[in-house]
């Protein structure tokens, strides 16, 4: 029972931070453009990594309504679209961003990736806040 | 379905087991993405989306978005050998695809295709604008160098304007105004021909076979008017300063 949740702990640009993740086998989200696995995160365990003003704007970003400013430009060219489709939602699209790396916690091992795509996602993955994250078999 | 497949559902199926007891009302998480990049859109295909577009559908948004991401790819590789990394020069293609879809008009005559590529191309040159712009920015006291005793060399110790900078001005003032009085002591017809020659009114300096064609005279006799001006000037000139 213990193996369905594990510890990742996510960096980027000198930030860390820790959530708890269920293993998904349902989880096979690729980025398209570089076929990197994607993680799925909600968006109020990221406050640590990235500002507020983009993770409240995460939509406006993907309807192409946002501007990037001098002071968070730099995030642009970190982000990547994600299209895809899932039970109740056949045209999704979910903002991902491409952090420095990811250590994940599995059965006493420590699994490192530096080219795993953080999927953004709005609301809650977990109703009794269980878990923040989702990964499928593609990370271990 | 393949044994690995197979695996999976299987697995699937008893973790779903498993956190159906955890929670009550949770979700089966399937989230698959395409394997490759989605191919381009049929014409027909577009303008079912385009007509989506003008009525603010954010699925059609979505879906133009995630149809034209080949052409973001096309078009970042251009921009390769600048240096940075072709994943994020995608990463800001693509931005400007976003963009461009939020923005396009269907009633003006241009393709999509076409305004895409300009605000990808857009988005890309500004931010490798903005890139070089805080690239270049260096402060002075930087350190570029130490030697052995650990003493540093700073940007601002090279730093510097020329020695003569001050003494440079005032002769140059001084020749200007010998040249001015050396001037009114030529006759009209010679301060015409130096004004023409040099240019002292208009910073247009005109050739010698020019002034001649003006004047209604040859060069050859401009030639030799000029070097006596210029004999009366410098005589006039050394006069002045001994």
């Amino acid at each position: 029972m213990d193996d369905i949740f594990c510890s990742v702990r996510v960096f980027n640009n000198g930030n860390e931070q820790k959530v708890k993740a269920m293993i998904d086998t349902g989880n096979l989200l690729k980025d398209p453009i570089t076929n990197s696995p994607v993680i799925i995160v909600e968006k109020s365990s990221l406050n640590n990594i990235l500002p507020k003003e983009i993770l409240d704007n995460t939509q406006k970003i993907i309807n192409g309504e946002y501007e990037f400013d001098e002071k968070d430009f730099k995030y642009a060219s970190r982000f990547r679209v994600l299209p895809f489709s899932s039970l109740g939602k056949q045209n999704g699209m979910l903002l991902g961003f491409k952090v420095d790396k990811i250590e994940v916690e599995i059965n006493n091992e420590e699994i490192t990736r530096d080219d795993v795509i953080i999927g953004i996602y709005d609301k809650k993955l977990s109703n009794k806040s269980q878990y923040e994250c989702l990964i499928g078999l593609n990370i271990t | 379905m393949n044994i690995l497949q197979l695996l999976k559902i299987n697995l699937n199926n008893i973790y779903n087991k498993y956190i159906i007891n955890i929670e009550d009302n949770s979700e089966v998480f399937y989230i698959g993405g395409s394997q490759t990049l989605p191919p381009p859109l049929s014409q027909e295909e577009e303008e079912e989306l385009l007509e989506k577009l003008e009525n603010n559908d954010e699925e059609a948004k979505k879906t133009l978005v995630e149809r034209n991401l080949r052409l973001v790819v096309y078009i970042s590789k251009k921009f390769e050998n600048t240096g940075i990394d072709i994943e994020d020069l995608i990463s800001i293609g693509t931005i400007g695809l976003m963009k461009a879809i939020n923005t396009f008009n269907v009633s003006k005559n241009i393709k999509l295709a076409t305004y895409a590529s300009r605000c990808v191309e857009n988005e890309i040159l500004m931010y490798l604008r903005r890139i070089n712009k805080t690239k270049g920015e260096i402060s002075i006291d930087e350190p570029l160098k130490q030697d052995g005793d650990g003493n540093e060399l700073l940007l601002s110790d090279i730093l510097g304007t020329e020695n003569d900078i001050t003494s440079k001005n005032i002769e140059d003032e001084v020749d200007k105004k010998l040249l001015r009085i050396s001037m009114q002591k030529l006759n009209e017809r010679e301060k015409h021909i130096m004004e023409l020659r040099f240019g002292f009114n208009t910073g247009n300096e005109k050739t010698q076979k020019e002034v001649a064609d003006m004047l209604g005279i040859s060069q050859s006799y401009i030639s030799r008017l000029e070097k006596k001006i210029i004999g009366k000037m410098k005589k006039e000139i050394l006069s002045k300063t001994g």
